[in-house]
């Protein structure tokens, strides 16, 4: 998205997809995934209403989504009408009855079971007996999430990746009970909004955030066996085509989000030992040296290292 | 600079680094471990040993070629699957010229190599394998020995997780490289990576490192070991063409 078609006002696209302003998308979670997810829509022409519990959050979200397409606009990558026309098909509340009429929910709350499925029984209330409810989730089951849904054929995983807008790829997670009409219908958005769809059975990780785990874990194993430090990693993996060895990635991503995200796969087949963690993460994570946001993780970014 | 070359009949890695060194005006000869290549040895500088998959065969190359080696030449053995170390213990009269390596393919844009000495070793053919890799614009990274070295058990990990993926039915082969690439910017999806670097070489590393750290950890998917068996080891048969490179 945001490419450098010579025409990305909103009129001349919804010429290309006439489609896109009659499908209305519902957002719920104005988090930093949630606003993201509702920029790519709004930007793909869907009317979107965005939804979270308090205003001033879904306030932050529609800043963030604004500043975001201002910036993309003074760098000359679109023109300041296309980003008027697409905040203009943006709604913010926090009222959950404004979900009744969309065609699609995608849920990006937090990634606590309870409060997804207070939000799923009150979506399955509010909205029509077609509307598709979607999950961002990376850590939880489709069928676990659907499991209180009266139909949970109209759930399946929409997991996009942060950030949202620039990330093309996006995991379409089929549940035990997903239609489908349900994947099809998810997959051609999908596609529409200039992402490129994988299709990932309902399995702890999904693909990427399973198949990526031993980058991270034999990394670590190497460096805590000796065979080598986290520099000399690094250097070797961006020497094989890696655009980042496993420990400046790691600092990048936050060592607490990628150590939660290992023990979620761990835990989710059962302690295998192919996804044990290792206690480098959490000694790092005790030490409160979480990577590039603390100044320090594997290197030291306050004294310019690295 | 005269080196032979030793490595299985199909594989890549020594015509890759023959091609590389003939290209720097140096003398290569590939050949099978079994041949006799008595006064060829003698006149060697290095002899690289880049046979993966059977460390038995790794044993008994280094037993014949190493003592028809001068002093000051360099015994240089794969660690893809086998520890310096253990290749050293077969060296009856000179441990100490054996260094390890490991350069996993594609090799064609590396611009290091990763490189390590055995327990056993006197450092005294550290420079003669420098010479060998700055020969062939490769920079040596020292490491501590092990088995896979970086990143061979790296790579074999990520294919390993990816024929576990496929073989449970979790995504296809093309969607499993795609979302690697897309989601977390590989450079080639781990399954087509595989390919590239022979799916009997990964499995050779994963067997040796099983072995090595005694963990259910390194067990091989039971797909990759089928396929393996079945002599589909990439190469020539992709899992999805269209996305496969050759090496």
């Amino acid at each position: 998205m945001a490419d450098a078609s010579p025409s990305p006002a909103g009129e001349t696209r919804s010429n290309e997809a006439p489609a896109a302003a009659e499908t209305c998308i519902g957002v719920a979670g104005a988090g930093t995934m949630g606003a993201g997810i509702a920029q790519v829509l709004i930007w793909a022409g869907h009317p979107v209403r965005l939804y979270d519990i308090e205003q001033a959050y879904v306030a932050r979200g529609r800043d963030q989504i604004a500043s975001f397409l201002r910036r993309g606009a003074e760098k000359g990558r679109h023109s300041s009408e296309a980003v008027d026309s697409a905040l203009a098909r943006l709604t913010i509340t926090t009222d959950l009855a404004d979900m009744a009429g969309v065609d699609l929910v995608i849920e990006a709350a937090p990634e606590r079971i309870d409060i997804k499925h207070e939000l799923f029984r009150n979506l399955e209330r509010v909205c029509g007996a077609e509307t598709i409810l979607a999950t961002n989730t990376s850590t939880l089951s489709v069928a676990l999430i659907a499991s209180v849904l009266e139909r949970p054929e109209r759930a399946c995983g929409l997991h996009f990746f942060n950030p949202a807008p620039l990330m093309p790829l996006v995991e379409i997670v089929r549940g035990p009970a997903t239609a489908a009409r349900v994947i099809e219908t998810v997959t051609r958005l999908a596609q529409a909004w200039g992402k490129q769809p994988v299709l990932a059975e309902d399995a702890p990780g999904f693909i990427v955030n399973r198949v990526a785990r031993p980058f991270y874990g034999e990394g670590l194993r190497l460096a805590g066996e000796r065979v080598a430090d986290y520099a000399t990693i690094d250097r070797l993996a961006r020497d094989a085509g890696f655009p980042m060895g496993p420990f400046e990635l790691m600092d990048l991503i936050g060592i607490d989000v990628n150590f939660a995200a290992a023990s979620a796969v761990f835990e989710g087949f059962f302690g295998d030992p192919r996804f044990r963690p290792h206690p480098i993460q959490r000694a790092m994570v005790e030490s409160g040296r979480l990577g590039r946001k603390t100044g320090r993780g594997y290197y030291d970014y306050a004294a310019g290292d690295a | 600079m005269n080196v032979i070359l030793l490595g299985e009949a199909d594989a890549q890695l020594p015509l890759r680094i023959a091609a590389k060194l003939e290209a720097h005006r140096h003398r290569a000869i590939v050949a099978s471990p079994d041949a006799h290549l008595e006064r060829e040895t003698r006149e060697a500088d290095a002899v690289v040993d880049c046979w993966v998959t059977d460390a038995a065969a790794k044993l008994a190359a280094l037993g014949r070629y190493e003592r028809w080696l001068r002093r000051d030449a360099a015994y240089l053995t794969c660690c893809h699957a086998a520890s310096a170390t253990r290749m050293a213990a077969g060296a009856g009269k000179a441990p100490g010229r054996v260094v390890g390596f490991a350069l996993p393919a594609p090799i064609d844009d590396r611009k290091l190599v990763e490189c390590a000495l055995p327990l056993q070793a006197t450092g005294a053919a550290k420079p003669a394998a420098e010479a060998l890799w700055r020969a062939i614009g490769l920079e040596a990274v020292w490491v501590d020995d092990s088995v896979g070295l970086i990143m061979p058990r790296i790579l074999a990990g990520l294919a390993n997780e990816a024929f576990f993926a496929l073989g449970e039915g979790l995504a296809s082969a093309r969607d499993i490289d795609r979302a690697m690439q897309l989601g977390t910017r590989y450079p080639r999806g781990p399954l087509a990576w595989a390919e590239v670097m022979g799916l009997d070489q990964v499995l050779a590393c994963l067997d040796a490192l099983a072995t090595e750290h005694g963990e259910d950890r390194y067990r091989a998917a039971p797909l990759l070991r089928r396929r393996v068996a079945a002599g589909r080891t990439g190469r020539l048969d992709a899992l999805h063409p269209d996305e496969v490179e050759t090496a």
